[in-house]
């Protein structure tokens, strides 16, 4: 009796933990708030010490009631529209779980909190791209098939109180089920690759900005949420570097804007010295981000607008740049500074004296450094005057952007050929993932300008004062996961698939060329353990099985579920010379098998196994 | 390697990958086949690797399962050891020995079925390694005659319980189920007397008569007279120690070779020699226990009944017609 009510009170104990780990599942994908969880976990812990067996109000009002809550739910989400599905399905779950725990747990009930609990984890999976949420699915691969087994146990009476099975059993089911899992996730065919599309990430305010407009700049944020992993695949990685989005060459009276160009496809550029992989997280802007000078890129769905490429369709999870670090496309033909930012133009013809290119943009920047200084604050510029002109003569702070677009004018009017580039200045490293974390307060301006032989080229030159002083995160390693989860996971693709299919042919990486080269030993190895099995195996061998063996090596296949009988009568066709012996020792055999006779069986068969063989 | 050994070890082979193996959904395991379904539809369509995740989550479960339950019936072993006699509408004990060779079994279910319908279940529990559990169903066939029992099916749901996988085990056994043994009513006869009353060589005198009733003494049978009808026997003459059961055509057969089966078996229990004659047949004398089995079969086997082709014997016999 206490072995049973040990039996009952294990199922008990892994009903209330699949019914808890569903709202937890809840709680990890932000649906259900903490506090409302800490409640359930009372509740659980109240129902399991005192009312497991019994109904706490009888079945046909808790029905009632749960047909009741239903259709106010429908209500409201008939009254307030798409925004109340999510909340309505969260509070029909948590109720239906209040309300399974309120009756007696009898075996109908258990499968039904199971199954509420399994609906929920899938509603967290909907909602949540979260790494935790891998902690309510992991419980549920380790308790569910606890509690099944234990069901299942109950049409044998408790499986004479589940003999044979411990916690070695459970850990190695549960061990079994997270590799085949990762196995078929990794092979399983899916039609897409993300669910960016679905607008279920949360797109940062990073202060990037295609078009500068110092008219109206917006507080700036010190977001430090990634929205951007970079990995340094092949070249020569530099510590920091600058990551272009858009490239502004006119001048407007709000700022710098891009040139309007017409729209045309990409075309692959020259020989390409670097490759990177960039990874999208957090931001949703259609610009392509690179650095240097954009030579390939993949996937190709791309279209250029001047110096500036955009997606012609969403984000894609990842993308594969091939860049050059020499930018030496052909400078584009001057253009006139507007009247309202000649004062500037000439100020910078006068700062930048005489010297090379070099030498003239390091002395204005000395210049705007030593006269201005960097400020986030929004800024109160008159309409009477230009933005860029008020920063360097009357206001003498402001941002990136401000500096930025002031030392393009004084370049400009110096006669040096300028533009202003608005995307990110990457300095973070993690050497844990080996890639580069670009975070929304990151968001930069900076100039790019034209110098003559010997360095023909585009430079950047960055005026901004302390750009150097940036955020550094130290959780890397937590981050370094986090990547990896989102990458192999949240990301994983039709194309990942391909391309690892694509392993098997030359194109393997250094990796899987070792791999291979390595598989034949490890085959040998795997074989020679398979060997060593098989030659203890023959020891532990039942005896009835090693004269089927016996047989089998003569090439007297004997049916293996089939009567001892037939076996007899199957020899006395084939071999009618041995049929007296089979029969004898059969005899013995079955006296044994049926505790008639209290023989040494091995012996016995290893006579008759030698007979086998005399007779051959 | 010839081909034909090559064929026969492609097909072991392949035995051994994929042996025979019934399957099927329980009523929970259809409920999880359900969410499998829908999550796999929501998961093409959302493109959500979660729920792609999910669904491995759960395709592995079911590989996981299949590996135990795999595991714990591949390697069972079956016999049948069923009761040397059967009679039709009497309860007899099969003896199911059931024994897993590679590590224990659990939660078994023994079912055999019959061309009568099935023959019924038996659950087995726990099954320890390498140890012969002997299970025991008792079951009754409704009519005599030569019944095939085909195969043995066991059946497991373990571990989870979703999903049943069951293996057949080709045990074909002919079992020959004899007639039901009948009370023989008027056996005795009317001795010396209509009523009864009389003197027997051997006896006192006989002060009633009553029923014959299986069991009782041989020589206690008024063995003076025969009477020919459809119940009642006459016998005659001789020493009482052999004797012949005749059966002569009539409309109640069941009742007919009910009643000879009964006196059969009394002749056996007695250890006197007996023998029957029906339809072309006559078995000869003997008192031996294959002999019994030989005449109760060719009882249970019967058909119709027409006129022996046997009705006079050795002086020495009793005679008995039914």
């Amino acid at each position: 009796m206490r072995a049973q009510a040990s039996y009952t009170s294990r199922l008990a104990i892994f009903t209330l933990a699949i019914s808890l780990t569903g709202v937890l599942s809840l709680s990890l994908a932000g649906v259900v708030a903490w506090p409302v969880f800490s409640v359930l976990v009372i509740v659980h812990l109240i129902a399991y010490r005192r009312f497991y067996s019994d109904d706490l109000l009888p079945s046909t009002l808790v029905n009632t009631a749960t047909l009741i809550i239903f259709c106010l739910e429908v209500i409201r989400i008939w009254i307030g529209g798409k925004e109340m599905i999510i909340p309505a399905l969260r509070d029909i779950l948590v109720v239906l779980v209040i309300l399974r725990l309120i009756l007696r747990k009898d075996v109908r009930q258990v499968y039904q909190i199971i199954g509420i609990s399994f609906a929920s984890l899938l509603f967290a999976t909907i909602l949540t791209i979260s790494l935790v949420f891998l902690v309510g699915l992991v419980l549920m691969v380790f308790i569910i098939p606890v509690a099944l087994y234990y069901l299942d146990g109950l049409d044998f009476e408790g499986d004479q109180y589940s003999k044979g099975v411990g916690a070695f059993h459970w850990l190695v089911v549960g061990l079994g089920i997270t590799v085949i899992t990762c196995v078929l996730f990794y092979i399983i065919p899916r039609p897409c690759s993300t669910i960016m599309g679905f607008d279920l990430t949360h797109d940062r305010k990073t202060g990037f900005s295609e078009e500068i407009n110092l008219k109206s700049a917006s507080p700036v944020e010190k977001d430090t949420h990634i929205v951007m992993r970079i990995m340094w695949e092949r070249g020569d990685p530099s510590k920091t570097f600058y990551l272009a989005g858009a490239r502004l060459e006119d001048i407007a009276a709000r700022g710098f804007v891009k040139r309007l160009l017409p729209a045309k496809g990409f075309a692959r550029g020259a020989k390409a010295q670097d490759k990177l992989i960039i990874y999208p997280t957090g931001i949703s802007a259609e610009n392509v981000f690179f650095p240097f000078r954009l030579v390939d890129i993949s996937p190709k769905d791309v279209m250029v607008q001047g110096l500036n490429y955009y997606w012609k369709g969403a984000v894609p999870p990842a993308y594969e740049l091939w860049v050059s670090k020499v930018y030496d496309e052909d400078v584009p033909g001057g253009k006139s500074l507007p009247k309202g930012l000649r004062d500037l133009g000439f100020l910078g013809n006068e700062e930048a004296g005489a010297g090379n290119t070099f030498v003239k943009v390091r002395r204005l920047m000395a210049y705007l450094k030593g006269r201005c200084a960097y400020s986030m604050e929004v800024l109160d510029i008159p309409d009477d005057i230009s933005p860029i002109e008020w920063f360097v003569f009357r206001g003498r702070r402001g941002s990136c952007e401000h500096f930025a677009s002031a030392l393009a004018v004084m370049l400009q009017g110096a006669g040096i050929p300028s533009r202003v580039v608005t995307g990110f200045y990457v300095h973070e490293y993690n050497p844990s993932g080996n890639y580069y974390i670009v975070r929304a307060c990151d968001a930069h301006a900076w100039v790019e300008y034209w110098d003559g032989p010997p360095s023909a080229g585009w430079h950047t030159a960055d005026p901004t004062p302390g750009a150097s002083n940036v955020y550094m995160s130290k959780a890397r390693i937590i981050d370094a996961i986090r990547f990896r989860w989102i990458r192999w996971v949240i990301h994983y693709s039709l194309e990942d698939q391909i391309h690892f299919a694509g392993y098997a042919g030359l194109n393997a990486p250094h990796a899987m060329r070792y791999a291979i080269h390595l598989l034949p030993f490890i085959c040998a190895i795997l074989f020679g353990i398979y060997v060593i099995c098989l030659f203890f195996r023959r020891f532990r061998m039942p005896v009835y099985n090693q004269v089927i063996r016996a047989f089998a090596k003569e090439g007297i296949i004997l049916e293996k579920y089939t009567t001892h009988d037939r076996h007899l009568l199957y020899i006395e066709q084939a071999w009618p010379d041995l049929a007296p012996h089979f029969k004898s020792y059969l005899r013995d055999y079955l006296a044994w098998r049926f505790g008639e006779k209290d023989i040494d069986i091995r012996l016995r068969t290893r006579d008759f196994l030698g007979t086998v063989n005399s007779k051959q | 390697m010839s081909w034909k050994r090559s064929q026969e070890l492609l097909q072991s082979l392949f035995r051994r990958i994929l042996p025979p193996r019934g399957f099927s959904l329980t009523k929970i395991g259809k409920v999880f086949f359900c969410f499998l379904v829908i999550i796999i539809v929501i998961a093409m369509l959302t493109d959500n690797n979660l729920l792609f995740l999910v669904l491995s989550v759960m395709l592995a479960f079911m590989i996981v399962s299949g590996i135990e339950s795999e595991r714990n019936i591949r390697y069972l072993e079956m016999d049948r050891l069923l009761p040397l006699e059967i009679f039709a509408r009497s309860p007899v004990q099969i003896c199911y020995a059931v024994r897993n060779t590679r590590g224990s079994s659990s939660r078994l279910v023994i079912s055999e079925t019959c061309p009568d319908g099935q023959i019924g279940f038996l659950k087995a529990s726990y099954l320890p390694e390498d140890i012969s559990e002997v299970f025991h169903k008792s079951v009754s066939f409704k009519r005599r005659g030569k019944v095939r029992l085909e195969h043995i099916k066991i059946s497991t749901t373990y571990p989870y319980g979703l999903f049943e996988k069951s293996i057949t085990f080709e045990v074909a056994a002919d079992v020959i189920v004899f007639p039901k043994p009948l009370p023989c009513f008027d056996l005795l006869g009317s001795g010396d007397s209509e009523d009864g009353h009389g003197t027997d060589k051997t006896l006192d005198t006989i002060s009633h008569t009553r029923t014959y009733i299986p069991g009782d003494s041989l020589s206690s049978i008024a063995w003076k007279k025969q009477h020919i009808g459809l119940t009642t026997r006459v016998m005659e003459g001789g020493s009482g120690r052999s004797g012949i059961v005749v059966v002569l055509p009539g409309h109640d057969i069941e009742a007919k070779l009910g009643k000879a089966t009964s006196i059969i078996l009394e002749f056996f229990n007695k250890g006197f020699e007996f023998g029957l004659a029906i339809n072309e047949y006559f078995s000869g004398f003997d008192l031996s226990r294959s002999h019994k089995i030989e005449i109760l079969s060719k009882l249970a086997c019967v058909e119709n009944i027409s006129e022996p082709k046997w009705r006079t014997f050795d002086a020495g016999a009793s005679i008995i017609y039914i």
